[in-house]
């Protein structure tokens, strides 16, 4: 197929469902994108979903926002009530997850849904495997994360976080 | 740097919350959630070497920066008696 | 005037009608059937309540003594859940339990599992690990949430919640939240109001 140079026909085929993809989008397996909301998806976006497949869950009146020269491996979920955005060339590793809702409560009916907080991942963030972004996630720009971790609120520009509950590495030294 | 000193850097540094009283209920001001709780603990574990039980994670020790800083005067009281 | 054949309007709305009504009353009906009947394919080898609905792959495999309550759920999604209960083991899960999709339970001694409780994806409950054997009991109304890990040998209280991507190793106990790795649990009035939110 790639040497055909059919790729991005058969990616665009893939991302059917999404309200608008832009250039050169390449997608390896399977991107599930499901919901009733709306999911944008910039120029030269890379989802790798050949270990696992994508998972992209926009509900009704939510919007999704995977800007250009993203790349997204597999067995990752975003799933949005609200809003979430991906900034521009940031990369999200295998099995994270990125809520902008906790979908339960804490306590007392379990079955309402608590109100939302919007998710931002700013550009040129790195996000480990397995990481999971809580609602109320801002990834500023440059921001690394490393596998496993748990986060649940704004993270300044160039630090590193890593553990559960995720706590600062490193801070880049400003260039 | 006094105990409430520490304790109101670490928690405006950390948290971005700069307008609150030292009474203030951290939950009822929406200040902290779950995770920067832990966050906290693990703050105070650090930083003044104590110990805390989760039995002793309750609000009574830790809802409002005078309840932290009382419970924290108690803790190392109790640390230099033993 | 005499009744005609409707106007194309008035058919349009009917058919409207019509199609709004399948999809709203008839499609979750069929696939809640679709559902329950799958489940009794799948766990057919199971002690299994009424009304059990699997939406999605199930992995389900019972050599021992495994039970299943009434109105479980089990839905489906990127990865197939795994329900395992090996020889000799006993695996018993209450009643109105959800499962979200590839969550892994495994019962080789003994998983002890209460009712109305709540297991996000990717869940993982195994009464082994490398080490040891040692019995799981989950008590009522617990949440579990996405990517946490239980380990042998711990009890969850009622009402509790575990965090998103805990691995718990210590008893939880009933109405805290237990979240970090290794999990630490605390009280849930110091983070939760009474009946809201976070």
């Amino acid at each position: 197929m790639m040497l055909l140079g059919l790729g991005p026909t058969v990616a665009r085929l893939k991302l059917r469902r999404c309200k608008s993809v832009g250039a050169i989008p390449t997608v390896w397996g399977r991107v599930w994108i499901h919901g009733e909301g709306e999911v944008v998806v910039g120029h030269r976006v890379v989802f790798d979903a050949r270990l696992a497949p994508i998972e992209l869950h926009a509900q009704r009146g939510a919007r999704i926002v995977i800007e250009d020269d993203v790349t997204i491996e597999g067995g990752s979920s975003i799933e949005a009530q609200s809003y979430v955005v991906v900034g521009a060339r940031s990369r999200l590793g295998m099995w994270c997850k990125l809520l902008d809702n906790m979908y339960h409560p804490l306590r007392g009916n379990r079955h309402e849904r608590p109100k939302s907080t919007p998710l931002v991942v700013e550009e040129g963030v790195t996000v480990g495997s397995r990481s999971i972004l809580l609602p109320g996630t801002h990834l500023q720009k440059g921001a690394s994360v490393a596998s496993g971790t748990v986060i649940s609120r704004r993270i300044p520009p160039g630090v590193s976080v890593g553990g559960s509950p995720a706590r600062a590495l490193r801070r880049e030294v400003a260039r | 740097m006094s105990t409430r000193d520490t304790l109101r850097t670490f928690i405006v540094d950390t948290f971005f919350v700069d307008e609150f009283g030292d009474d203030d209920s951290f939950l009822r001001k929406g200040l902290i959630d779950s995770t920067g709780m832990m966050e906290l603990v693990a703050f105070i574990e650090s930083e003044f070497h104590l110990k805390l039980d989760d039995k002793e994670l309750v609000p009574e020790n830790l809802d409002s920066l005078t309840r932290v800083v009382a419970f924290v005067g108690r803790k190392q009281a109790l640390s230099k008696a033993s | 005037m005499r009744p005609g054949l409707p106007s194309s309007a008035e058919a349009a709305q009917v058919v409207r009608a019509g199609l709004n009504m399948v999809r709203t009353e008839v499609l979750p009906r069929a696939e809640r059937a679709v559902g329950v009947a799958r489940a009794r394919w799948l766990f057919r080898a199971f002690r299994l309540g009424q009304g059990v609905a699997a939406y999605g792959p199930v992995t389900a495999r019972n050599e021992g003594d495994a039970e299943l309550g009434d109105k479980l759920t089990f839905l489906g999604g990127m990865l197939p859940t795994s329900v395992v209960c090996y020889a000799g083991a006993r695996l018993l899960v209450g009643a109105d339990t959800q499962f979200n999709y590839g969550v892994s339970l495994e019962a080789w001694e003994s998983v002890r599992i209460g009712a109305r409780c709540m297991f996000a994806s990717f869940v993982r409950v195994s009464d082994r690990d490398g080490q040891r054997i040692a019995p799981i009991i989950i008590e009522d109304d617990v949440w579990v949430a996405h990517g946490a890990i239980l380990l042998p040998g711990v009890r969850i209280g009622a009402r509790s919640v575990v965090s998103a991507g805990s691995i718990v190793s210590q008893d939880v106990p009933p109405d805290s939240l237990a979240m970090g790795n290794p999990a630490r649990s605390m009280s849930l009035d110091l983070v939760a109001r009474e009946a809201t939110g976070t």
